[in-house]
């Protein structure tokens, strides 16, 4: 009889919640209903504890993709333009003390700073790490620059910033690092570096889609509501 | 030897584990406080998981 009543319960409160066909929908119904069903064991109680999700009007944000634009250039920008200000605050902080940080961790007094952001497509030595970094927006803009120059055989700007090293053993620009000659003399360094400007391209990523999009809990709820 | 030298390694992922747990948050929600609340269950979280790998790779490791 209690295995019954329990189930009718679980039932009641998974088809309540449960209102799309997604799995990840079904994962959080069930996460809902097993924490109802341990707070409670009246099933009227349980339905009505049910919390309404959080609502959200993706259509009422401001021009997406000029907001995605923004959003790539300065982390937390294009939410800003959109008028979710508080958002941008903590986006931008975010990102931008993790890229910061790992800009620091890869500079070396000799060699110069932010080497672990750089440009390289030769065979053998390419860098697809920059394909995140990328993402990052503005602040990845003079690794392009630094690129082309470098594979002229120009000396780099600005002491180094941004700027690859010598590729494929070759000794020019003069007194620009080979690949090895950095890793000797960074270590670790150079890996963790790699690593946080890496991962704040990809948290900029998700900044992106949520300046187009909104949030994606809400609407997705949101969407449901407007079904029914 | 700099400042950084005197910080063990493993450190360096808790800036990591608090801005992404505060970016992945704060896409899924548009509340601070919700954002905030559970940004901290994320931290707690993903603590816990590369805790977990640690043990395991320390337990397999020679």
């Amino acid at each position: 009889m209690t295995r019954i009543y329990l189930d009718n319960c679980w039932l009641q409160s998974f088809l309540m919640v449960n209102k799309s066909n997604r799995p990840e929908g079904a994962v959080y119904s069930l996460h809902l209903c097993l924490k109802i069903m341990t707070e409670t064991t009246d099933p009227k109680q349980q339905i009505s504890k049910v919390k309404p999700i959080e609502a959200f009007d993706a259509g009422s944000l401001r021009n997406p993709f000029l907001a995605a634009i923004f959003a790539w250039l300065v982390p937390g920008l294009g939410h800003w333009y959109q008028g979710r200000k508080a958002k941008a605050i903590l986006f931008f902080c975010c990102i931008t003390s993790i890229f910061l940080f790992g800009c620091y961790m890869g500079s070396d007094r000799e060699y110069g700073v932010a080497r672990v952001v750089y440009i390289c497509w030769k065979k053998g030595e390419t860098r697809l790490f920059f394909i995140p970094q990328a993402f990052i927006g503005s602040a990845a803009i003079p690794a392009w620059l630094q690129k082309s120059r470098v594979e002229q055989g120009s000396k780099p700007l600005w002491g180094g910033f941004m700027a690859p090293p010598n590729t494929g053993g070759a000794l020019l620009p003069e007194g620009n690092p080979t690949y090895n000659a950095m890793i000797a003399k960074m270590a670790r360094y150079y890996e963790l570096g790699t690593l946080f400007t890496v991962i704040s391209g990809f948290m900029n990523i998700l900044v992106i889609f949520d300046a187009i999009s909104g949030p994606v809990i809400e609407a997705e709820s949101k969407k449901e509501t407007d079904k029914q | 030897m700099t400042f950084l030298d005197t910080i063990p390694q493993l450190f360096f992922a808790i800036p990591l584990v608090i801005a992404f747990s505060f970016v992945y948050q704060g896409t899924r929600s548009e509340k601070m406080p919700i954002i905030f609340r559970h940004s901290l269950r994320t931290m707690v979280s993903l603590t816990i998981l590369m805790a977990v790998i640690l043990a395991f790779l320390e337990w397999v490791s020679p």
